[in-house]
């Protein structure tokens, strides 16, 4: 219950509700209260002083002071102002106001505006310099102590925030300031360059190298003279009312150059939002802020520093045709006429079914539904699949056959809130970064429990409660054991089964055999582990499960995704807040892809092709019919390229050649068709095999929506021109639509949104118009636009409201011949993205991750006499490659783990992994492969170089611990109170 | 069949080719703001006769050299004591009544006026003028504000 308390505000009664802070009070009366290290997501970190306010006669600060009943409150009495201004002069004390020539004075500087605020002239103490170096050893940020304010914003990001725990205030020290891991210098730390501490540093104390000398008018003159000014702004000691007219001057005019837009990050499914700041074609930096729907102001490495790509002369710049053994540069009107007639003559002879289009999941929603609409109504066919067929088709299975929707159960305030969140087959620190720093700060500050489960002892299995390392390719079998046993104890929730779910009794026969003796001898898991695990969910207040290409891309991962919805039906975690099932998208627009139907058996909107409704609806707005037979699957296709019926194929965004599993046959495959039209950002490994390439524009090029692993839809606007000849996907595919004689006139991506929500039923509500700005939508989107973070709360996806039980059984991994010994896990590291040939063009993240590497276990280099650095081979049945070692108990016995970044010949990962793909879905088993190992040298240079942050020792405290100032001999108290804000903030 | 092929032929466009694309596109954004254009062109032309261009350009080129010698000159004791005693001076201005300093300028305007008249009849100033003089009410006004004012200065320099 909430009560109002009636509290004396300067002089004035007001009515506040109860447990309401001051400052925050103050804020959302619009009342400007002079604070600095306050903000709404770390809450009062009670170091910068300057919120004092006389309350009841005592000095208080009005972050971290709850209002109470009767309370008097001046915010501006001689008492308050004076203990403000005490404050603020020790901030003076440590920050030099040379605004005018800093990079920081972009109009949101919190000193100085605060500064400016309190209306500071001059300042007791003078400015002195603390006696340390600017540390500059870090590709992406800088420290400058001498301008830090010792807010400790930075530290409270890093520890309770992001959770990285690398940087603390040595505050016993007796000049204090921020320092890396043990006091190194930042790019030999634990650091991991989320870049978070540089965005809520309040001056210019942390700051975006990318931003240094090029924000300002002022700021490019040379140390040299830069330092004379400086000087004479502090020898001639004007008062600081002038300094900062002429700084807001300045920064006013930054103003009309520095463009600020609102973009989508494009480097995983979480869907971070900032804005991107861009000078011309320079990109400043990357700006969060806590508006933002999903990461407020989290970033990861790539979402903060890794668009380096957009401006690389290594982009696509005009469209290619192959002549002979060589490309030539074309128009635009070339290329188009080329696709036009080849395409044509060979619709015309070999029929619809002669075509394979495959889109992305990195381009935008619209892109995608014009994509399918290219297939389906220029080309007449359900050849249309989406590079999720790579990753996720088996979770999205598992979700259709149990609770009726392909896509997260909720969003990520759910899984910030769940009492237990159960990680299965994924990393999320490397492949969903921010979506994992909710889960790591829910631990540490909120105790929640976390479970994981996988194959390699990553970040989150290191700070888990319970790890659980099965035999590869089990996690079926110890998911259905620990259903099985949750229900033999009585634990299982059976009111909600009987109200909401089918097939129970089928479910429990089909249960019958997974005991927990035969769990154990499947998974290697000891019985003890199960049972704890099944005691966990059970005292948990709502579990998630959370799971990635661990589980999917296996023989039966869309069995292991039913059997997690399974778990969670029969404790009822679906359908209430902190619960439920996520399956973490790994590109940004997977979500978005399929559910505009780049599926062989799906329409727009998720809507089954066997659905005559459905198809109906299209074949109206299409003008052509629509076959119900499902068309081909990316996989199929290449059969089909192989079997000489698949005769031409349009491939948008997606590399293809490297990424599908067994390179090699695709490659030879790629190579047999008669016509192939790639379209990408860059010349690729599949572009190669191209007749004709068009060169696209990535997303910070464009408009458009994206839809993340939550199902919310964001837009994106475009912050640059399309460099030279390129262009937006869905111009590219309106013209090739138009050159095939279609009437398609979009001049703006809203005009597709616009159809798209008029032809799918869950996106009747989505409009541009709604999705301006921050605001997002969560599928399915009523037309009234009331949209449904909360899946479930009322009725499952099914005609009679019920979800069911699968029946479906665990799968056997698939068999490798014995001189294959080795197991060969692979996926993603935090530095890079997918084959890597976005983030490899930035010089940062190449210095910190330069090459991909094998994870070779301790025991099995002690076997084998390696050390790091070590070249080996690794040969599969379907070819070899040849990297280098790294020695790491991150992965125990014959487990191997090779990183996917790498487009090379020499190491790509795919040139190992076979064609076996799961029993529903075809998604290839990548996770099923063994390999046998050569050492071909022993000794070696390290691929790891020892300024990667694996090698360093994080430093967790709980954030930023503002009483080992106040415990200093010579801290003078300015507040009368001085208490620690314990537990949540 | 299409095997992989990485060579990528720039069709060779001549040096004159390209420097036509550009100057094409030159000529529409002129074309675009005659107007405007045709103004630059006056001014420029104005800035050009009376040399003005000249030197600003010989600035800008010398920029950082400039810069750097206007700061070293700033940077000198003397000129920050300036700068000081400047904004020191300003700011007791500021701080000034300005209803009386005007009374104070209009006065010493007329005193100046009456004093340039007794200089002009060349009278001679004996003790004893000095003496009735004291008795005249508006110089006796004036003595009492220097003495006043002398007062205030001393009280000040005792701070």
């Amino acid at each position: 219950m909430e009560n109002t308390l009636t509290v004396q505000i300067n002089g004035e009664t007001q009515q506040v509700k109860e447990g309401t802070r001051v400052l925050d009070h103050l804020l959302q009366q619009g009342v400007e209260h002079p604070h600095i290290c306050y903000s709404e997501t770390l809450g009062p970190i009670q170091t910068c002083d300057t919120c004092m306010c006389e309350i009841d006669g005592k000095v208080m600060r009005a972050c971290s002071t709850e209002i109470k009943e009767g309370m008097n409150i001046l915010t501006s009495s001689p008492t308050a102002k004076e203990a403000q201004n005490e404050a603020m002069d020790r901030i003076l004390e440590n920050h030099l106001l040379y605004c005018t020539v800093c990079d920081n004075n972009n109009g949101n500087c919190k000193v100085h505006n605060t500064a400016e605020l309190m209306e500071v002239e001059h300042q007791e103490r003078p400015f002195r310099e603390k006696g340390y170096e600017v540390d500059m050893s870090h590709p992406f940020y800088r420290y400058d102590p001498n301008q830090c304010i010792l807010c400790g914003k930075c530290v409270e990001v890093c520890q309770d925030l992001q959770v990285n725990e690398t940087l603390t205030i040595d505050w016993e020290r007796n000049m204090p300031r921020v320092i890396w891991d043990n006091d190194k210098s930042i790019n030999e730390s634990s650091c991991v360059s989320c870049g978070q501490c540089a965005t809520v540093c309040p001056c210019n104390a942390l700051m975006e190298k990318s931003m240094l000398g090029e924000a300002g008018f002022m700021t490019g003159i040379k140390q040299d003279l830069l330092d004379p000014m400086v000087d004479l702004i502090k020898e001639v000691e004007p008062g600081y009312g002038s300094i900062f007219a002429i700084s807001e001057v300045e920064a006013a005019m930054r103003e009309t150059r520095t463009k600020k837009t609102k973009t989508v990050c494009t480097f995983c499914g979480v869907g971070c939002s900032f804005e991107v700041w861009t000078k011309g074609r320079k990109i400043l930096k990357i700006e969060p802020t806590e508006d933002a729907p999903v990461n407020s102001i989290s970033t990861c490495i790539k979402g903060k520093f890794g668009w380096d790509f957009v401006n690389s002369d290594q982009r696509l710049t005009h469209p290619l045709i192959r002549k002979g053994d060589e490309f030539v540069t074309a128009t635009w009107d070339e290329a188009l006429s080329v696709i036009g007639e080849k395409m044509g003559s060979i619709k015309q002879q070999y029929g619809s079914n002669a075509f394979g289009f495959v889109s992305s999941s990195k381009t935008t929603n619209e892109e995608a539904y014009l994509m399918q609409k290219l297939a389906r109504q220029i080309f007449e066919t359900n050849n249309v699949d989406n590079c999720s067929r790579y990753c996720q088709s088996p979770a999205t299975d598992g979700l259709l056959s149990t609770v009726g929707y392909g896509g997260d159960s909720g969003t990520i305030k759910d899984i910030e809130n769940a009492g237990l969140v159960i990680i299965i087959g994924a990393n999320p620190t490397e492949g969903h970064p921010v979506l994992a720093t909710r889960v790591k700060r829910a631990k540490k500050l909120r105790g929640q429990k976390l479970i994981v489960s996988d194959l390699r002892k990553h970040e989150m299995a290191d700070r888990s409660d319970l790890y659980l390392h099965p035999k590869q390719g089990s996690d079926l079998v110890w998911l259905a054991a620990v259903t099985k046993y949750i229900i033999d104890q009585g634990w299982h929730d059976e009111a909600f089964i009987k109200e909401r779910v089918n097939q129970y009794d089928e479910y429990l026969a089909v249960l019958e055999k997974y005991t927990l003796d035969y769990a154990e001898e499947v998974t290697g898991l000891s019985k003890e582990q199960l049972m704890e695990a099944a005691r966990m969910i059970h005292e948990a207040d709502g579990t998630c499960v959370l799971w990635g290409m661990g589980v999917t891309q296996n023989i039966a991962g869309s069995h292991t995704s039913a059997a997690i919805a399974n778990l969670l039906l029969a404790t009822g975690n679906f359908g209430r807040t902190g619960a439920g099932a996520y399956p973490l998208r790994g590109h940004n627009n997977v979500q978005g892809s399929c559910d505009m139907g780049t599926l062989p058996q799906w329409l727009p909107g998720n809507q089954r092709l066997t659905d005559d409704a459905a198809r109906a609806v299209f074949e109206e707005a299409y003008g052509v019919s629509i076959s119900p037979d499902a068309g081909l699957t990316n996989i199929e296709m290449l059969q089909e390229v192989e079997k000489g019926r698949l005769k031409a194929m349009y491939l948008m965004g997606e590399d293809m050649a490297w990424v599908d599993s067994n390179s090699n046959h695709v490659h030879e495959m790629l190579s047999k068709l008669d016509f192939f039209v790639v379209q990408d950002v860059f010349f690729t490994k599949t572009a190669q095999f191209a007749d004709v390439v068009l060169p696209a524009s990535p997303s910070l090029e464009k408009d458009g929506t994206f839809t993340n692993t939550e199902r919310r839809v964001q837009r994106l606007y475009q912050a640059l021109e399309p460099l030279e000849e390129s262009k937006p996907d869905w111009w590219i595919i309106q013209q090739v639509a138009r050159t095939m004689g279609a009437d398609w006139n979009y001049s703006h991506p809203s005009e597709i949104m616009d159809e798209i929500a008029s032809l799918a039923p869950i996106f009747a509500g989505v409009s541009y118009d709604r999705l301006e700005g921050w605001s997002s939508l969560i599928w399915p989107v009523q037309k009234d636009g009331s949209d449904e973070p909360l899946l479930y709360t009322g009725r499952f996806n099914f005609p009679d409201d019920k979800a069911r039980f699968s029946l479906v059984d665990y799968v056997q991994p698939v068999d490798f011949e014995k001189e294959f010994d080795l197991i060969l896990n692979n996926g993603r590291l935090l530095e890079h993205f997918h084959e890597g040939n976005m983030t490899n063009k930035s010089k940062g993240i190449q210095y910190k991750l330069p090459e991909v590497f094998v994870e070779v276990s301790p025991e099995l280099a002690r076997e084998r006499g390696m050390q790091d650095g070590s070249t080996v081979r690794l040969i599969s049945p379907y070819g070899f490659i040849k990297l280098r070692s790294i020695v790491t108990d991150r992965v125990q016995g014959n487990e191997l783990y090779v990183p996917m970044h790498s487009v090379s010949h020499e190491n790509a990962i795919n040139i190992l992994t076979g064609s076996v793909g799961d029993v529903r879905t075809q998604t290839p088993a990548y996770k099923q492969t063994k390999v046998r190992m050569e050492v071909i040298n022993v000794k070696g240079r390290t691929p790891l170089p020892m300024y990667n942050p694996r090698y360093a020792e994080r430093n967790p405290q709980a954030g930023v611990q503002v009483e080992r100032k106040w415990a200093r001999a010579d801290y003078e108290p300015i507040a009368d109170v001085n208490l620690p804000v314990g537990g949540l903030k | 069949m299409a095997q992989p092929i990485t060579k990528i032929v720039h069709p060779a466009r001549t040096e004159k080719e390209l420097q036509e694309q550009s100057l094409e596109a030159i000529l529409t954004d002129l074309a675009k703001s005659g107007d405007g254009i045709r103004e630059m062109i006056r001014l420029l032309n104005e800035l050009h006769e009376s040399g003005i261009l000249g030197s600003v350009n010989g600035l800008v080129e010398a920029k950082e050299k400039v810069a750097g010698i206007a700061v070293e000159q700033l940077l000198r004791p003397q000129i920050t004591n300036a700068i000081n005693n400047m904004m020191a001076a300003a700011g007791a201005l500021s701080e000034t009544n300005p209803d009386m300093t005007k009374k104070l300028m209009g006065a010493l305007g007329s005193g100046l006026e009456k004093a340039e008249k007794g200089l002009a009849a060349d009278e001679k100033v004996g003790i004893f003028d000095l003496l009735k003089a004291l008795k005249d009410p508006d110089i006796n006004r004036a003595i009492g504000f220097g003495l006043n004012l002398l007062k205030g200065v001393g009280q000040g320099l005792k701070e």
